[in-house]
């Protein structure tokens, strides 16, 4: 997957949608990253992956995705749940939100 | 030549490599249409390998993960000039029938998408746009899209 910028890039120039490059800049977090992401991200970017990280269930939905392999809709799925808590987590972290409970919706 | 719009989904794999240099997704969307796939304004393809799964060709609304019940739009399938990218991986632009296929599936499929939107006001439940699009629903529409696909590469090799 490529940096932040190639994917703001790549939605500038109409390559993907914005649900895609928030679904895209979501599998770039990790626990170790996540402060510089959200740092690094324009804040409208920002607030989008945000909302995401706090409307996307930790477990559970459904995967979304044309021509997803189930191994794909896996890996997908795993990555989105890590990016999911570790947003979360941080934001609880930031004093940005309170969670009862840190790994669901 | 790695296999369909997703890996092992169509009859008519391996697809001939025709080409030593990649076709420009212009030349791809010429070739496809002389074979008859209908093309609607509303694609756009591009090679975006990064934004296409592991074993697939091709790919769109790469979401991932999505609350259950939750409504999807047309709209939030569209890029911010009004069009659906549609994302390849290159060895499709060096096969003949590779481009017709993926061309020809991806055109199928999100025509009869369009339709069924337009049916339902625009929106949908991410449970149905996943039952008309998953690789696991028989009878769906990208099975339909599989063999639409299927029956252009039979025509191209007179078969």
């Amino acid at each position: 997957m490529k940096s932040i910028d190639a994917i703001l890039d790549y939605y500038d120039r109409g390559q993907v949608t914005r649900l895609e490059a928030v679904a895209a800049l979501a599998r770039l977090v990790t626990p170790d990253n996540v402060a510089e992401v959200m740092a690094s991200l324009p804040e409208d970017w920002m607030k989008e992956l945000r909302r995401w990280a706090l409307t996307t269930p930790a477990q559970g939905g459904v995967i979304l995705g044309a021509n997803l392999t189930d191994a794909a809709a896996k890996k997908l799925a795993e990555q989105h749940c890590r990016a999911v808590q570790v947003i979360r987590d941080w934001l609880a972290s930031e004093g940005k939100i309170q969670l009862t409970h840190a790994s669901n919706a | 030549m790695p296999d369909g719009a997703a890996a092992g989904t169509h009859s008519t794999e391996p697809w001939k490599r025709t080409r030593t240099q990649p076709y420009s997704v212009g030349e791809a969307l010429t070739l496809a249409r002389s074979h008859g796939v209908a093309i609607p304004d509303f694609l756009d393809f591009n090679v975006r390998e990064d934004f296409v799964p592991k074993d697939a060709h091709a790919s769109y609304s790469v979401l991932g993960r999505s609350k259950a019940g939750s409504v999807i739009c047309w709209t939030d399938l569209l890029n911010r000039f009004g069009k659906i990218p549609i994302h390849l991986r290159e060895d499709v632009l060096l096969s003949d029938e590779a481009v017709v296929a993926v061309f020809g599936h991806e055109a199928f499929e999100l025509t009869r998408l369009s339709e069924l939107f337009a049916a339902n006001g625009g929106a949908m439940t991410v449970e149905r746009l996943h039952s008309l699009i998953s690789a696991d629903v028989d009878g769906n529409v990208h099975s339909e899209a599989v063999a639409f696909a299927d029956q252009l590469v039979r025509v191209m090799r007179g078969s």
